[in-house]
């Protein structure tokens, strides 16, 4: 467990103990419940950690996001994808589609026109999704109100994929076990494997320059919200060998309301803003202005240097999936222009 | 409990509020010692440590306390004019408001999002006007204005649900107005919610007998001359005024209306001449307290002042009541408000 999960632990500990305390009743049972989740993370991850994929002649088995191993049917005829990250990558690797999850990203995907769709993110009709009568349906494992749908799917005998899908291995697994699945490992060779390799060259370059300090956040005016290195981008920056100065000492950590005093001490190189999509480019416009007139936002390096930068959407507020390298390239040229802007 | 008994409990929770003040000036994600403050303050204009405290602690500490002390001015009004103890600024619908108002903004109309100060402050006075009219039947009865402000409230959390449900792809961007947060404060929020703190801490001090005299009841009010609609009104008026400020500011910030004058009324008693400066510097002290805690207890990473003030409020409220100060030990003198004596 690490220092920060002590740490909220005890914070709940002491807000449990305080109000037992009063009350006269103690409340062990719900500690334990939160230990319990907290050793579960641990074991997940030992599991996302390796691919874990076995092909068979017709069925392919893997590790899914909850742990549990799972076979799957080659070659699927009716398949509905409910996480919107993952449809790309299921056509891009022999995939075909019969219903899947709205697509709020505006980007047009090939495969899918036609396609019958079964909700928005959140707002998902499971009925809508039985009435398909898919024989595959593929979902994230980590949004809580996809999960709760897997054991009615189940039950109408429908194969489930769910696993997570946060950073570049998890890409390479889904590519590995899609590609698998449609008998088109070829496909893994191109949109993996070569994208694995341009990924290392842009690393390799990167090596001997001087790191960057990088400060990645979540554009919002009300809030400093920011994102450490175990985050999706958070990944590529730390890959970059960028120092995100929003990581503790020991760890890499995820979203963070983060301290504008720390923020103006640490007075990092670069200000990378993500956003989430839409009427983007006037959200950016006005955020920027406000930093820029702004006496503590105003006083940072990055914005006086103009390297206060707006990420591009496509590659960065939604996964960059088969542009995972254009996504490193474009990270890269940000910050070491002098290697890559020759 | 006698007035110089009473005095001196303002006396301390005004050394109190000044303590914490510097405490909170004094405590931030930067390690800065007393000495250093002042020297950076005084002789190192323009350095780095300088734009920390004058530009990112000061400004925060100072809308800290504003905003404790027009939440909590609130919800003490809010209490004696309802003659309930669970009223608070969500009452009146300043929370389901501002949050609607806000909530439009951010989810559909991102681009303007620097309008949503703006947007929440007019939700907040909006939605308190619409409860007054609904509870209006020739007078204005407090269960009736209670109920209304309940259903309407739930109208509008329903309004809010479905915006994040439709567009849960930018739920994320609106979680901080929602939990209510200091995070991003400058000297222009504070700005924009002092002359609400001044003008109705200065017109509240004027009016403590006539909400004393309230809440004697409404029959007993008239027999004594005060115009009690009208009474009424200012007062919801002011309260509305105060906590949409405080809420346009800085989001949703539950609990301080609630707590803190039942806190107060606890340890001081429930006459509004020692009640509302009471709150004033009580609302103030809670406040920058709870927000210097969530800066430092992780810092650098910042935690919802929110959290801290409930669990650290609640508790303390919870012994307070346990311990049986206030509401107990006083019995009423006039029969009909025994649950605020």
């Amino acid at each position: 467990m690490n220092k920060k999960n002590i740490k909220v632990l005890m914070l709940i500990l002491a807000m449990v103990m305080s109000v037992s305390f009063l009350s006269g009743c103690t409340s062990k049972a719900e500690l334990a419940t939160k230990e319990e989740v907290l050793e579960q993370d641990k074991e997940e991850k030992v599991v996302e950690d390796e691919y874990g994929i076995i092909v068979n002649e017709d069925t392919v088995t893997f590790i899914d996001g909850t742990g549990e191993e799972v076979t799957i049917n080659k070659n699927p005829e009716r398949t509905v994808i409910l996480f919107s990250s993952f449809i790309d990558i299921w056509t891009k690797n022999g995939g075909t589609l019969v219903g899947m999850v709205e697509d709020t990203s505006g980007r047009s995907i090939p495969g899918t026109e036609g396609v019958e769709t079964v909700g928005k993110t959140g707002a998902i009709s499971l009925e809508k999704v039985i009435s398909l009568k898919p024989d595959l349906v593929i979902l994230s494992s980590n949004t809580s109100s996809l999960m709760k749908m897997v054991p009615q799917l189940k039950q109408n005998d429908i194969q489930v994929i769910a696993f997570d899908y946060k950073f570049k291995d998890d890409y390479y697994k889904a590519v590995k076990l899609f590609s698998a699945i449609n008998e088109r490992e070829d496909l893994y060779e191109e949109n993996a494997v070569a994208i694995e390799k341009e990924i290392q060259e842009i690393i390799e370059k990167t090596k001997d320059s001087n790191p960057p300090k990088v400060f990645l956040m979540y554009a919002s005016a009300r809030d400093v919200r920011a994102r450490g290195s175990n985050t999706t981008v958070g990944e590529i920056i730390r890959d970059l060998n960028a120092i995100n100065i929003v990581d503790g000492p020991n760890e890499y950590l995820e979203d963070q309301t983060f301290s504008m005093e720390k923020l103006i001490k640490e007075d990092p190189d670069f200000i990378l803003v993500q956003n989430h999509g839409s009427d983007q480019e006037r959200v950016m416009k006005k955020i920027k202005e406000e930093a820029e007139s702004n006496p503590a936002w105003g006083s940072l390096s990055a914005v006086k240097n103009d390297r206060y930068i707006i990420l591009h959407k496509d590659l960065f507020t939604y996964k960059a999936n088969h542009r995972y390298a254009e996504a490193y390239e474009y990270m890269a040229k940000i910050l070491y222009p002098e290697v890559f802007n020759k | 409990m006698k007035s110089t008994k009473k005095k001196s409990l303002i006396l301390a929770f005004f050394i109190l509020m000044v303590a914490t003040f510097f405490i909170s000036v004094g405590n931030g994600a930067v390690n800065l010692s007393p000495m250093e403050i002042i020297e950076t303050l005084l002789y190192n204009k323009g350095s780095t440590d300088y734009q920390i405290i004058w530009n990112v602690r000061l400004p925060r500490t100072i809308a800290a306390a504003l905003v404790g002390i027009n939440l909590s001015l609130s919800g003490a009004i809010l209490q004696g004019i309802m003659k309930n103890p669970l009223a608070s600024p969500s009452t009146i619908g300043v929370s389901a408001g501002a949050g609607m108002a806000g909530l439009i903004i951010l989810i559909l109309f991102p681009g303007y999002f620097y309008l949503v100060p703006f947007a929440a402050f007019i939700g907040a006075l909006g939605a308190t006007m619409l409860i007054y009219l609904l509870a209006w039947n020739g007078g204005v009865m407090p269960t009736r204005m209670i109920l209304a402000g309940t259903a309407v409230s739930s109208l509008f959390g329903a309004g809010n649900n479905a915006l994040m449900t439709f567009y849960p792809d930018r739920v994320s961007g609106v979680l901080n107005f929602m939990v209510g947060g200091l995070s991003a404060i400058t000297w222009n929020e504070v700005s924009l919610i002092l002359p609400y703190t001044i003008m109705c801490s200065i017109i509240l001090m004027f009016l403590p007998t006539k909400l004393n005299i309230l809440l004697l009841g409404d029959e007993v009010a008239i027999g004594l001359g005060l115009d009690v609609e009208r009474t009424r009104f200012i007062f919801i008026v002011l309260s509305s005024l105060l906590a949409g400020s405080a809420v346009s500011v800085v989001g949703l910030l539950g609990f301080v209306g609630l707590m803190v004058p039942h806190i107060t009324r606890l340890l001081i008693g429930s006459d509004y001449q020692y009640l509302f400066p009471g709150t004033i510097l009580f609302g103030a002290t809670m406040v920058m307290l709870c927000d210097t805690i969530s800066r430092v207890l992780f810092q650098p990473m910042e935690i919802p002042v929110g959290i801290v003030m409930s669990s650290l409020g609640a508790p303390f409220f919870l012994y307070l009541l346990k311990k049986g100060v206030g509401y107990h030990r006083h019995k009423s003198k006039q029969g009909n408000n025994k649950i605020w004596r």
